[in-house]
């Protein structure tokens, strides 16, 4: 086939990309247009000078006036310049933009949980809490470790979080310590994380794999060491095989090993960061569990963390009491021997019955989930209310419907996917780390950059192929970046 | 990208220019990030 016939036949694969224009909603409005029209006044007028004093403007403020049909047109005219994972590939390395399964919009739908206020009283939002409850465990029980907050809105925010109990924890012991290791091909987030939380960064240099380097590392560490942010796989896509020898010799100094989760979704059911000597870590749900991206999520970040770190977690923790028991910081409404929960039909929504264990049911029947506010130790909130909530309902749809066995397949697929595109590639693309690749792949743009084309260039011609770009110029260490993760969708 | 990898041997400047079917092809990233117009106004405030 020549090249003009496979760039045609590669073309008719995939969508046209719409490219009629679009004025802004000022330049096509007209005077006097509007898109509803209300019933004659029926109450007393009031007069508005009057009731605003000074604060009542002159002049009315220059909104665009428009029918309703023509706002209709504009708002659906520019979602179709939008480029989406319902779309198409989305293979932006590191970001796992993986397809967001229609279940977990279902659910998040259902009116007792769509329809759930911060503000609720707890004895009428038992079932939401239920939710929360069993996802914490879910992700306990994926991660290995012991205690988890979900407040969080996004990794960069686990991120802070996390830092800042390990902040916590060293002043605890008397000590804050004043620096933060980090790797040279860590998430830029990461050293803005231990600068923001009152820590220098130091950075520490990758071997020829890619991975850390042990001996540098044992130099570096000291007693002023708070921690090693680590990002396992790292961002070339490698897992750290060191990993334990890692922990052993940041511990042996006192110092803690952090773990950026944001590529969990090469690691879930295959291997768990709890038990490879990380003390503290955060997730991205709109990563590897598949809640959404777009618009902002709003993402969400829960962090992770060993047993000696829990005193630390953000205000309010979730807490199991026996029913007979006070709250314990229980709000006027939390009358005593009142327990609306327990009455029938109350509970909006009923949280199934948790995958691990046959007593859990019998548990959740004698007893009731409470925010928990009174730890003096706690770093404090990190974000209003209980996090974004409806995030928490679509990631443990998404657990629930795969199962055990069904997310370390996904994760299996993910890694899979990656090296089908590395072996399909590397004849052409340079790939400067030979490790074996998990959920990603990273080449370097070395051989078209000799013909004056760089990985810029390529990413932009990958648009007019109907794709999303890959990641582009990241990780630092691999000059001419093109970081491809195709997840297993 | 094995298309395009042969577009960047052949016809290189195809690549340097992309992409070619979006409604605007290069944006000046770097005005648009110091001098970012996130606000409308009137032509004649201008």
């Amino acid at each position: 086939m020549t090249n003009d016939a496979t760039v045609s036949a590669a073309s008719k694969r995939v969508r046209p990309h719409p490219s009629q224009n679009e004025a802004l909603l000022f330049e096509i409005s007209s005077p006097g247009k509007h898109a509803y029209k209300l019933p004659p006044l029926d109450v007393p007028a009031v007069d508005a000078t009057a009731l605003l004093g000074a604060a009542h403007r002159e002049k009315s403020a220059e909104l665009p006036e428009l029918s309703e049909i023509e706002i209709i047109r504009h708002f659906t005219r520019l979602s179709t310049w939008n480029y989406a994972i319902d779309l198409g590939m989305y293979p932006l390395g590191s970001c796992t933009m993986k397809y967001n399964p229609r279940v977990n919009e279902y659910v998040a739908r259902i009116e007792g949980l769509a329809e759930a206020h911060p503000y609720r009283p707890e004895s009428l939002a038992q079932g939401v809490l239920e939710v929360v409850d069993l996802l914490q465990r879910c992700l306990l029980d994926i991660t290995g470790m012991d205690a988890i907050t979900l407040q969080p809105a996004a990794g960069a925010h686990g991120e802070l979080t996390g830092i800042l109990l390990v902040r916590a924890w060293h002043e605890s012991n008397g000590n804050a310590r004043s620096k933060v290791l980090i790797p040279d091909s860590a998430h830029g987030t990461n050293p803005a994380t231990a600068a923001i939380s009152g820590y220098t960064v130091e950075n520490l240099k990758s071997n020829d794999e890619g991975g850390i380097d042990l001996e540098a590392l044992a130099r570096q560490v000291d007693e002023e060491t708070a921690a090693l942010m680590l990002t396992n796989p790292s961002t070339i896509g490698v897992f750290e095989s060191q990993i334990e020898k890692i922990a052993e010799i940041l511990h042996a100094k006192g110092a803690l090993l952090y773990m950026d989760g944001a590529n969990m979704n090469a690691l879930v059911g295959k291997a768990r960061p709890g038990d490879f000597g990380v003390d503290v870590m955060h997730l991205n749900l709109h990563k590897t569990f598949s809640t959404p991206h777009g618009g902002g999520g709003p993402g969400s970040g829960p962090v992770a963390c060993k047993a000696f770190l829990e005193p630390f977690l953000p205000t309010p923790v979730l807490v199991r009491v026996e029913k007979s028991a006070k709250a314990p910081d229980a709000g006027p409404w939390e009358a005593e021997g009142e327990d609306p929960s327990s009455a029938d039909g109350v509970a909006m929504f009923r949280a199934p019955s948790p995958p691990h264990s046959s007593t859990d049911k019998v548990e959740s029947r004698n007893s009731r989930l409470t925010w928990e506010y009174n730890r003096p130790q706690s770093i404090g909130r990190v974000r209003a209310f209980y996090g974004n909530v409806g995030m928490f309902i679509r990631a443990l749809a998404y657990i629930l419907a795969n199962g055990p066995d069904g997310l370390r397949q996904t994760t299996e697929d993910a890694v899979l996917n990656a090296n089908y595109i590395r072996a399909k590639l590397e004849d052409i693309f340079e790939l400067p780390y030979k490790t074996a690749s998990m959920h990603e792949v990273v080449f370097s743009d070395k051989r078209q950059a000799a013909l004056g084309v760089k990985t810029g260039d390529i990413a932009k011609r990958l648009i007019d192929y109907g794709f999303h770009p890959y990641t582009v110029s990241f990780p630092m260490i691999v000059h001419g970046a093109l970081m491809i993760e195709p997840t297993e969708s | 990208m094995r298309a395009i990898a042969k577009e960047v041997e052949e016809t290189p400047e195809l690549v340097k220019t992309a992409p070619h079917s979006t409604r605007v092809s290069r944006l000046d990233e770097v005005q648009a990030a110091r001098k970012p117009i996130l606000r409308w106004k009137k032509a004649e405030q201008e």
